[in-house]
């Protein structure tokens, strides 16, 4: 099990907590203030002996986000894959995936709008991320329930994950699992306020049965017959 | 074993002469159907489509079974619908007309349950016996169907039997009753993989009247990978039909939006009599910038007195160019090429 916390930034998390994402209300942390941003990270994670997922960052012009553990050594940087259009001429995309394990399981961190590209996904999950946490800034005009659909949800429903989605509006926790009743699969409702902890567990044998179940009906022989619709 | 064969072969007997074509024939001309004229003027940004659940019931005759579809393909024309959708499984309905079917139904959905050895055995008796006529029986309908009223129809799935495999293939008819493209269904359901249907392997968008359209079953939505291909291969109307079970997830609205297409979506209904619970809401759905209540939905069926027993709705087929997501619409072919067909070897 993992005691999940979900706090705005650098606020103390709920005692108990193993790991904390950060809720960001701001787009991104400039590239010219990331190095003291990644140094409070450091020292937070320390001082409360969790595992930080931080807010997104921009560094060597990728947005991005870091994962830092308990003994505040950065144990990695995922750089974003896609690009907020308002971000193409000022950010480049990165072609890396880098998943991280953790005694919990392991965990992908999703930067920005990867969250709506299967792709980024699916190639996470067959990686064995069983956690996706995803940090993403939506404008206020654009948001709404269509965009947690079309991104956490359906991040957590298609391919058997639980995901954490924090953005500048809302924040929840989703669990994949097979249920015809989507209340079910917020573990953590969107209206919750902060600081906030949740026990999940990443191997609930209800959304490893979705997963196994979805694995196992994928074709790849059909996929590949097709590779260059599925790869433009 | 020669009790079962010879029982099946009865029936096989009682479909032949229950179903014929020329009873069909004799059924359909008592229905009086005149051409509808909503081919006559089609332009993309104006086209009406309509979806039509089916409840699993018994008929008492092959002629009830005629009634119910030509009641709705009747209803919907009257609404203008240019293009009808039907469930998956709904070639299976013929059947359903012989008296002693729902018992050689119940009898395969307890050998299921009970995750019998003898399962696909029984299935492949019934099915080297019944599949024939009942298929001859869903396609002459629906071919009469849309020619006479002039609709284009995807009529949903049957069984079929060729070269020794038993697909699960849909349908997909002209106006003038042709059948312009089939699909094998590709993602098949653990039951049917149970009773050894064969999953097919083709993905292909085709041009019908309204332009450029496509079938899926409901249970290949539940990967992105079919609606993207088709998607990439131009489709803007993809036609689906499903036989849903109670409790399973419906992905279909958000297909709808990761493909940037619309999706016409019919459901098989009921089956409490033979040991199933097919259920689902169907639907047109669209990206969700396209509808109202940026829901996804642009019509449904509902359960509200007076309403049809289908949905029917108007579609600007153009609005598909122009929905622009600055969130969703980045590329990274790049990322495809290095991780994601690799993905499904791990």
């Amino acid at each position: 099990m993992l005691s999940l916390g979900l706090t705005q930034p650098f606020q103390p998390p709920l005692e108990g907590t193993q790991m904390v994402v950060f809720s960001d209300i701001k787009n991104y942390t400039a590239e010219y203030e990331a190095p003291r941003y990644i140094k409070k990270c450091i020292n937070y994670a320390k001082e409360y002996n969790v595992y930080l997922v931080t807010g997104r960052f921009v560094a060597t012009n990728f947005l991005c986000m870091a994962f830092i553990g308990p003994d505040g050594q950065v144990i990695g940087v995922q750089r974003a894959t896609h690009l907020n259009l308002t971000y193409q001429t000022a950010l480049k995309r990165s072609t890396d995936l880098d998943l991280y394990d953790t005694p919990f399981g392991r965990i992908f961190l999703c930067v920005d709008v990867d969250i709506y590209h299967p792709e980024v996904l699916r190639s996470a999950v067959m990686r064995g991320a069983k956690l996706i946490i995803s940090s993403q800034y939506i404008e206020f005009v654009d948001y709404g329930m269509h965009t947690i659909l079309q991104g956490a949800y359906n991040a957590a429903m298609s391919y058997g994950a639980t995901v954490v989605n924090v953005n500048n509006n809302s924040r929840c926790i989703l669990a994949g699992k097979e249920t015809a009743r989507r209340e079910e699969q917020f573990l953590l409702p969107l209206g919750t306020d902060l600081p906030v902890m949740l026990s999940i567990d990443l191997d609930d044998p209800a959304i490893m049965a979705r997963r196994s179940k979805l694995e196992q009906g994928c074709r790849p022989d059909v996929y590949r017959a097709y590779a260059a619709e599925l790869e433009r | 074993m020669a009790k079962n064969d010879f029982s099946l072969g009865f029936l096989q007997y009682l479909m032949t002469s229950k179903i014929s074509i020329s009873k069909i024939s004799k059924s359909m001309d008592r229905l009086h159907i005149d051409p509808c004229k909503n081919l006559e003027f089609v332009s993309p940004n104006n086209v009406k489509v309509a979806v039509c659940p089916l409840e699993i019931q018994n008929y008492s005759s092959i002629g009830d079974y005629l009634s119910q579809l030509e009641q709705l393909v009747r209803a919907a024309a009257g609404g203008g619908a240019q293009l009808i959708c039907f469930p998956e499984y709904s070639g299976v309905l013929p059947a359903f007309a012989l008296p002693s079917f729902e018992k050689t139904a119940l009898k395969l959905a307890e050998l299921i349950r009970a995750g019998d050895s003898g399962l696909k055995e029984e299935f492949r008796s019934m099915a080297d016996n019944l599949i024939a006529p009942v298929l001859d029986a869903f396609l002459y309908s629906m071919e009469q169907l849309s020619g006479r009223f002039a609709i284009p129809i995807m009529a949903g799935s049957a069984l079929v039997m060729e070269d020794d495999k038993i697909y699960n293939r849909f349908y997909f008819f002209s106006s003038s009753g042709e059948i312009v493209s089939t699909y094998d269904k590709i993602h098949l359901s653990s039951v049917e993989k149970m009773l050894g249907i064969e999953p097919g392997k083709k993905l292909e968008a085709f041009d019908c009247e309204l332009g450029r359209a496509a079938m899926l079953a409901g249970n290949d939505l539940q990967y992105f990978e079919p609606v993207k291909i088709l998607s990439r291969q131009g489709t803007s109307l993809l036609c689906t039909g499903w036989a849903k079970p109670a409790g399973e997830t419906d992905l279909s609205m958000i297909r709808a939006a990761e493909g940037n297409l619309f999706i016409l979506k019919s459901h098989l209904l009921g089956g409490s009599r033979i040991g199933t619970d097919f259920n689902g809401v169907s639907s047109v759905l669209a990206p969700f910038p396209i509808t109202r209540e940026k829901d996804g939905v642009m019509a449904r069926v509902t359960e509200e007195e007076g309403a049809p027993p289908f949905a029917l709705v108007r579609l600007d087929l153009e609005k598909q160019g122009e929905v622009f997501n600055i969130y969703t619409y980045d590329t990274n072919t790049e990322f495809y090429k290095e991780y994601l067909l690799s993905s499904y070897e791990k």
